[in-house]
C-alpha cells in the first residue's frame, strides 16, 4: 500500500471514529461530568522525529564528495573582471563563475567579512559567491543576513539568495520578517522569497510602504510589489496576495525553483515543526511565525505532523495552520480528525474556522457536531467561536444553533461564568456571519463586563463595522471608534483603558438606532 | 534488641502516618468533575480569598498584561496566563494553553488538579468530593520545578538554582507561599506575594552611596531575591535615579543613571542588565562629581516603558523601593 493510500484509509477511520465520538457526546446525558483527556480519533505515533530522520539520510546519501578547492588567484581574477568596468568582462566572469565547480568560500567569505576594505570589493565577492551558488553559498548568505550588523550586507545577502535558488532558506528568510528591522533588507527579503515561490513578503512591502517617510523606499517598496505581481502573473499586488491567501488553487512554483520542493525544503519544515517540543517558547513562536507564513505545500506537511504523539507539536502545528487561514486547507481533514483530541481539539476547531468554508466546506459540518452538550468545554468553545469564520457560506444549521446557543440561560449548578463565555462566543460569531439581529446589544454589553473577557466581544464589533464601512455613517462611525483606542504600546492606567471601552461602546450604542433599528426591539435574554 | 526497636519505630511512624494521612471514617462524597475555581470555595474559603486578591487570578485580565500582551494576539502568553492544568503536561513541562474560563487566569486547577480529575492537597481523602491526594502536593506541587512550567519561561527558576538559595534551603514558597502566620498549622498563604509587594521589593535588594577621591559611587546589591532583581524579561524593570540639591537645600529634578532590566527576544541591541542573586552593581556618578549632597533612589515598575520617555517621572510612574540621601 503506498504512503497516500495509507494515509487516506487513516483518514477516512479517523473521521469515522471522529463521528462516532461525537455521536456519543450527542446522545450523553447533558448532566454527566464531561470527558477530558480522550483518545484522538486517529492513532498518535512519533510523526516527526522519524520524518527528519528518513530526509536526513535521503539527502546523506544524494550528498558527494566535495569538490576541490579554486585556485586563489583565478578566484582574484575573477573578482576583478566582476567588479570592473567592462560590461563585456564582466559578463564574462559571470560565466566563468556559474561553471567554476570549485570550493571558494573561504577566499571569499574572508573578503565579504573584512570590514578594513572598500564595501564595493567586498560586495562583488558576495556576488561572485552567489555565481558560484550551492547549498554551501547559501548557508553563507543565511548566516549573514542573519546575524551581520552591516545592514548593507544583510540587504545584499537577501537580494542574492533570490538569484541562488535553493528553496529551502525560505523559512529561516520568513523569519527574518521577525527580527530585521532595515527597511531595506526587507525589501530584497521579499523579492528573493517570491523568486522562490512565497508570497509573504509582499505584506512585509505593504508595511515598509506604510511605515517608511523615505520617498525613495516608498517608491521601492511599490517597485517591488508591483514586480514581483507582474512576475507571478497578476497584474497587481493585491490580486497575487488574494491568490496567494485564499487557498483557492496552489500559485504555480517560479521558473528554476521546483516542479516540486526540495527534500531539504521538506526537512526543513519537519525541522521547524520540531522545534515546538522546545520549552522555551521563545523557540516556539519563532516556528509558529515561520510554518504560518509558508505556502500550501507545508501545510500538507502539517497536517500530517497533526498525528504526532507530541501534544506540543499537535497543538503547536494546529495553531499555526490557525494564522495560516485559508492556505492551510491541504490540512484540513487531519483538523477534522484532530476534533476529538482534548489537548488539539480546541485548537483544530479555530484553525477550521480560520480555514472558512471556501477553502475547505467540510470543515463547517464537523464543527456544528461539537455544539452538542457533553463535548468537552474546551472543544465545544473552540467550535463555536471557529464557526464565525465560515462568514462566506453561512449554514443555516450553525445559525440556528448559535442562536439557541446565546438564548440559553445558565441552568442551576453549572459553572460561574461558563454559560455566559459560550453565549458571548455565540453572538460573536454569529456577527462575523452577518446574523446582527439580537446580537449587536449583548455584544456592547460584554464589552465592559467584568464577567467575561471583554476583548473578543470589542473585536467582533469593530470587525462589523468594517465590513459595513462602505456606508458613509459607518466608515464616519469606525473613524471615531479607532480614535478612542488607546495608541499601541502607550502605557495607559486601567482607568484610562476602562474608559476607552466604555466611550466605544457609548459611541456605538448611540449609532445603533440609526443603523439596525430591529436590534433595539430585540433585548437579549440573561 | 536493636531489631525489636526498630519495628517499634516502624510501627510507630506508620501510625504517625495514618493519623495525618488517613481520613476520619464517615460518608464519602460523590466525586465531582472539577472545571472552574470558583467550585474550590466552598470548602477552602480562605484560600479561595487569597488567590482572588493575587496576581494568578488576574493573569488574564490585569491590564498591565493585556497591553503588553496586545491582548493576547501574542499567543505565546496565553499558554501562561490562562493555563490546562501543570500535571496535564508534567512537572517541569511547559503548560498548555486553555480555551475555556480564561477570565479566571492561574486558577486553582492549574497546580491542583491531576489528569484523573482528582486534586493535589494537604491530606488524602479518597472519600472528599475533590479526592485529595497528599504525595502528589508534597513531591511535586512543593518543588521549584513545578514552578518552572510557567516562571522558568523568563528563567527565574534557573537564576534560582544558580544562586546560593537551594545550599540555604531557601526555595520559591519560602518567599512567595510562606505558611500563614509564620504557622505551618495554618497552612501556606495563597496571595503569591512577588514584585507586588513593597516588603518583598525592600528585602529584595540594598542601596548604598559613598563618596571617595574619585566621586560619587552607588552600589546596588541583590541580597535577597531568590533570582535576579527584577527576574522576568522585557516587563519588569528596576531605575537608579540621582538628584541634585540646590543651594537653598531644595531636591532638584531627578536623573537616570542605570537601568537594571532583560530585553525582549526582538530587542536585539539591548544588553541584559540584571542584578543577579548576590550580585552588586557598582554605578559612579560622573554628573554629580561637583555636588556635596545627593540624593538617590532606586525604582521598581512592572512596565518597560515610560509615559513620556523624553521626561520620565519616576515618582509618580514607579515604586520607590529605597532612597538615600548621601552628604558629603
Amino acid at each position: 500500500m503506498s504512503r497516500q493510500t495509507s494515509l487516506l484509509a487513516l483518514l477516512g477511520l479517523s473521521i469515522a471514529g471522529f463521528a462516532g465520538a461525537c455521536g456519543d457526546a450527542l446522545e450523553r446525558p447533558s448532566t454527566a461530568p464531561p470527558a477530558r483527556l480522550q483518545a484522538p480519533a486517529f492513532p498518535l505515533s512519533s510523526v516527526v522525529a522519524p520524518a527528519i530522520e528518513r530526509l536526513q539520510g535521503a539527502l546523506d546519501s544524494e550528498s558527494s564528495a566535495p569538490p576541490e578547492t579554486a585556485n586563489p588567484d583565478r578566484i582574484l581574477g575573477l573578482l576583478e573582471l566582476l567588479g570592473g568596468p567592462n560590461g563585456r568582462m564582466r559578463a564574462m566572469a559571470r560565466e566563468e563563475a556559474a561553471h567554476l565547480g570549485q570550493r571558494c568560500s573561504e577566499q571569499l567569505l574572508a573578503l565579504i567579512d573584512d570590514r578594513e576594505l572598500e564595501q564595493a570589493r567586498r560586495a562583488t565577492a558576495l556576488e561572485l559567491l552567489a555565481l558560484v551558488g550551492g547549498d554551501e553559498a547559501a548557508e553563507l548568505l543565511l548566516a549573514r543576513l542573519e546575524s551581520s550588523s552591516e545592514p548593507w550586507l544583510r540587504t545584499h545577502s537577501a537580494w542574492r539568495l533570490g538569484e541562488l535558488k535553493r528553496d529551502w532558506v525560505i523559512p529561516r528568510m520568513l523569519l527574518r520578517f521577525k527580527y530585521e528591522k532595515e527597511f531595506e533588507t526587507v525589501i530584497w527579503m521579499a523579492k528573493s522569497l517570491a523568486s522562490l515561490g512565497n508570497y509573504e513578503g509582499l505584506s512585509a512591502l505593504q508595511a515598509v510602504a506604510d511605515g517608511t517617510t523615505d520617498p525613495a523606499l516608498l517608491a521601492s517598496a511599490h517597485e517591488r510589489m508591483l514586480e514581483i505581481a507582474r512576475q507571478a502573473g497578476h497584474e497587481d499586488a493585491s490580486g497575487l496576495w488574494t491568490a496567494w491567501t485564499s487557498g483557492q488553487g496552489e500559485l504555480p512554483l517560479p521558473e528554476g525553483v521546483g516542479p516540486a520542493r526540495s527534500l531539504r525544503y521538506q526537512l526543513e519544515v519537519w525541522s521547524w515543526i520540531q522545534r515546538f517540543v522546545e520549552y522555551q517558547l521563545r523557540g516556539v513562536d519563532d516556528a509558529r511565525f515561520v510554518l504560518q507564513r509558508m505556502g500550501p505545500e507545508a501545510a500538507r506537511i502539517m497536517g500530517e505532523a497533526l498525528a504526532d504523539s507530541n501534544a506540543y507539536i499537535r497543538v503547536g502545528v494546529a495553531q499555526s495552520l490557525q494564522r495560516m487561514g485559508p492556505r492551510a486547507k491541504p490540512a484540513g481533514p487531519m483538523l477534522v480528525a484532530g476534533l476529538a483530541d482534548p489537548r488539539l481539539g480546541p485548537w483544530a476547531a479555530e484553525a477550521l474556522g480560520a480555514i472558512g468554508a471556501q477553502a475547505f466546506p467540510a470543515g463547517q459540518a464537523a464543527l456544528l457536531s461539537c455544539l452538542a452538550e457533553g463535548v468537552d468545554p474546551e472543544i465545544r468553545l473552540s467550535a463555536i467561536r471557529g464557526l464565525g469564520g465560515f462568514g462566506a457560506q453561512p449554514d443555516p444549521a450553525s445559525i440556528a444553533a448559535l442562536r439557541r446557543i446565546l438564548n440559553s440561560a445558565s441552568g442551576p449548578g453549572e459553572p460561574t461564568g461558563e454559560a455566559e463565555e459560550f453565549r458571548q462566543a455565540a453572538a460573536e460569531s454569529l456577527l462575523a456571519l452577518g446574523e446582527e439581529r439580537g446580537v449587536l446589544q449583548p455584544l456592547l454589553d460584554w464589552m465592559i463586563s467584568e464577567r467575561v473577557s471583554p476583548v473578543s466581544s470589542q473585536r467582533a464589533l469593530r470587525a462589523w463595522l468594517q465590513t459595513q464601512a462602505e456606508a458613509p455613517e459607518v466608515a464616519a462611525l469606525l473613524a471615531g471608534w479607532d480614535a478612542l483606542e488607546p495608541p499601541a504600546q502607550k502605557v495607559i492606567t486601567p482607568s484610562q483603558r476602562r474608559q476607552a471601552k466604555a466611550a466605544q461602546r457609548e459611541l456605538l450604542q448611540a449609532a445603533l438606532p440609526g443603523l439596525l433599528a430591529e436590534n433595539q426591539a430585540e433585548p437579549h435574554r440573561d | 534488641m536493636r531489631a525489636l526497636l526498630g519495628i517499634l519505630f516502624v510501627l510507630l511512624g506508620a501510625y504517625f502516618l495514618m493519623l495525618v494521612f488517613v481520613p476520619e471514617s464517615g460518608p464519602a462524597s460523590p466525586a465531582m468533575s472539577f472545571v472552574s475555581s470558583s467550585q474550590c470555595k466552598e470548602c477552602h474559603e480562605q484560600a479561595y480569598a487569597e488567590w482572588e486578591g493575587s496576581q494568578h487570578s488576574i493573569s488574564w485580565t490585569n491590564p498591565r498584561v493585556k497591553a503588553l500582551s496586545n491582548d493576547f494576539a501574542n499567543q505565546d502568553c496565553i499558554a501562561c496566563h490562562a493555563p490546562r492544568p501543570v500535571f496535564e503536561t508534567g512537572i517541569g513541562e511547559r503548560v498548555l494553553p486553555r480555551s475555556t474560563r480564561r477570565i479566571e487566569g492561574v486558577d486553582c486547577l492549574a497546580c491542583h488538579q491531576l489528569p484523573d480529575g482528582g486534586m493535589a492537597g494537604t491530606i488524602s481523602d479518597p472519600r472528599a468530593a475533590c479526592r485529595p491526594v497528599a504525595s502528589m502536593l508534597t513531591m511535586n506541587l512543593a518543588r521549584p520545578d513545578f514552578c518552572a512550567a510557567c516562571h522558568n519561561q523568563h528563567k527565574t527558576v534557573d537564576q534560582w538554582r544558580e544562586s546560593e538559595w537551594p545550599e540555604r534551603d531557601q526555595d520559591c514558597m519560602s518567599c512567595h507561599m510562606p505558611y500563614r502566620n509564620g504557622d505551618p498549622n495554618q497552612g501556606r498563604d495563597h496571595t503569591f506575594l512577588g514584585g507586588n509587594s513593597l516588603d518583598l521589593l525592600q528585602a529584595a535588594v540594598e542601596l548604598r552611596g559613598s563618596h571617595t577621591d574619585g566621586g560619587w559611587v552607588v552600589e546596588v546589591e541583590n541580597v535577597g531575591a531568590g533570582h535576579a532583581f527584577p527576574t522576568d524579561e522585557r516587563s519588569r524593570r528596576a531605575d537608579v535615579f540621582w538628584r541634585p540639591h540646590s543651594e537653598t537645600g531644595e531636591a532638584l529634578e531627578w536623573q537616570h543613571l542605570w537601568r537594571i532590566r532583560d530585553p525582549y527576544r526582538t530587542e536585539t541591541d539591548i544588553p541584559s542588565t540584571l542584578l543577579h542573586a548576590h550580585e552588586t552593581k557598582v554605578l559612579p556618578i560622573e554628573a554629580a562629581a561637583s555636588e556635596s549632597v545627593i540624593d538617590v533612589a532606586l525604582f521598581y515598575r512592572r512596565e518597560p516603558y515610560w509615559a513620556d520617555p523624553e521626561r520620565p517621572d519616576p515618582e509618580n510612574e514607579s515604586t520607590l523601593v529605597h532612597s538615600i540621601t548621601l552628604q558629603k
